[in-house]
């Protein structure tokens, strides 16, 4: 008897043995996957839809919604609509876009409405402008958009004029366009110093705007610059590679790049995705006041180009996006850049 | 006694290692695999109509509180329509495909009409 609930024991203490081994056993097996490292800046994916999708779509934001579409599947040009509700983590498709279907077209969002202008149909280089009332949920042709014909070129909006500027129409470019919804009306404003270029990326922090990276002649521009609305002028910042023999850029190793994706946290932007000349992951934050980049949390989602960035009520997220060949994607992912990454919380 | 405690032994070292497997797998949602999807659907009543939610894997991914593809903010008409166009998302999203719905679709499955 005596016999019988010893070995009861000992089968028990074996059990729990065995329980605490597998438990420290998977815990260290998931480790991998989590805090390798403890850099500050975490990336959440916040959508469990990952098929076959989109690249080269557009986005802007109006209030607490964020608003994508168009876009390239992979086999045609796209004209579905959709918001994305930070709040609900939930899109909802709107009215389609009514304009011709098309890829690598410009968005920007002005007074409460959203323009989609430019692009690509497969076969034309568009220059048709649509504006969006999330109010009446509909669509209304504006005025062509001032400059040639084009795709690839970037867009942002400061008070209330949204601004275009670059891409290609046979030629790259770098005509600088102002759309002033009041008056319904594109006017021709002094360019940028720099290089012509497609594909690069815009944002805006503090009422100035950003140009960011692209393509010239398919090679990598490293000059980057500001646009101050409230002058009218242009200023280049510093080069966005290792340019010089001072130290501060020593590390610019990776900021290069052209189909990025960027979004604004408070008073600095982060830019990740895109090329140079394969994908890239790494994931760069800028400050204005040092006019410096600092390297953050690099993006874990498959490494893309053409995806879209954009930040609702100082969150930024990224979505969408493709390999460059004939795989889009669909996820959506936010960075929250004062969370230690790998925390998977919501 | 004895058969007892071996059954709760390969029961609780089963549940360990589900709870492993469960947990390693939680990044593995990023994989471009759409088979393993759990999609469901509920339609919302709204006013003046209806709309539906699709959850996949127990997140919210779709919110359609108004029909889709045409201008304005029209619920649908039924709970049988929004639930006839929630199926076409659904069965998309099964597919990794684009959730879209388009004109076409909307009008295969429902009475609406574009105005």
């Amino acid at each position: 008897m005596s016999k019988l609930v010893d070995s009861n024991y000992l089968m028990r203490y074996k059990l729990i043995y065995a329980g605490i081994f597998l438990t420290a056993l998977g815990l260290t097996g998931c480790s991998k996957n989590n805090n390798t490292t403890t850099t500050l800046g975490n990336w959440i994916q916040r959508s469990d839809f990952n098929g076959n999708a989109r690249m080269n779509a557009v986005a802007f934001v109006i209030g607490n919604e964020a608003y994508l579409g168009t876009g390239f599947d992979g086999q045609e040009r796209l004209n579905d609509f959709w918001e994305y509700d930070p709040s609900l983590n939930a899109w909802i498709q709107k009215a389609n876009f009514p304009g011709t279907p098309r890829s690598n077209a410009v968005g920007f969002a002005v007074d409460g409405k959203g323009y989609i202008t430019t692009g690509y149909d497969g076969v034309n280089y568009l220059g048709d402008t649509w504006q969006y009332n999330p109010t009446s949920n509909s669509w209304t042709q504006v005025a062509n958009f001032g400059g040639t014909p084009r795709y690839g070129a970037t867009g942002f909006a400061v008070g209330d004029t949204g601004y275009v500027t670059c891409g290609y129409d046979g030629n790259y470019k770098k005509d600088f366009w102002a759309y002033i919804p009041s008056s319904n009306q594109w006017t021709l404003e002094i360019s940028m110093g720099g290089n012509k270029r497609i594909n690069a990326t815009s944002f805006v922090i503090n009422n100035i705007a950003y140009l960011f990276g692209g393509t010239d002649n398919n090679a990598e521009v490293n000059d980057f610059w500001a646009y101050n609305p409230a002058t009218g002028l242009w200023t280049q910042k510093r080069d966005i590679n290792n340019a010089n023999d001072s130290s501060y850029d020593a590390d610019y190793t990776s900021i290069e790049r052209d189909e990025a994706a960027a979004f604004v946290i408070g008073d600095t932007a982060y830019v990740a995705t895109g090329e140079n000349p394969s994908l890239i992951t790494n994931v760069w934050q800028y400050d204005p006041n040092t006019d410096l980049w600092t390297s953050r949390t690099a993006f874990p989602g498959t490494p893309r180009i053409g995806a879209v960035g954009f930040s609702v009520n100082n969150r930024g997220f990224i979505a969408t996006g493709g390999n460059g060949q004939t795989t889009p994607y669909d996820d959506l992912w936010e960075f929250q850049p004062y969370v230690q990454s790998g925390t998977n919380t919501p | 006694m004895n058969i007892r405690v071996k059954i709760l032994a390969v029961f609780l070292t089963g549940l360990i290692l589900v709870v492993m497997v469960a947990s390693c797998n939680r990044p593995d949602a990023a994989k471009n695999n759409q088979a393993g999807l759990h999609i469901t659907s509920e339609a919302i009543q709204l006013k003046g109509g209806w709309g539906y939610k699709i959850e996949v894997n127990n997140h919210p991914f779709i919110y359609q509180n108004q029909i889709p593809c045409i201008p304005g903010d029209r619920p649908f008409p039924t709970k049988e329509s929004a639930m006839a166009v929630a199926q076409v998302m659904m069965n998309k999203i099964a597919k990794g495909k684009l959730p879209s719905i388009s004109m076409a679709e909307l009008e295969k499955v429902t009475d609406i009409k574009d105005n």
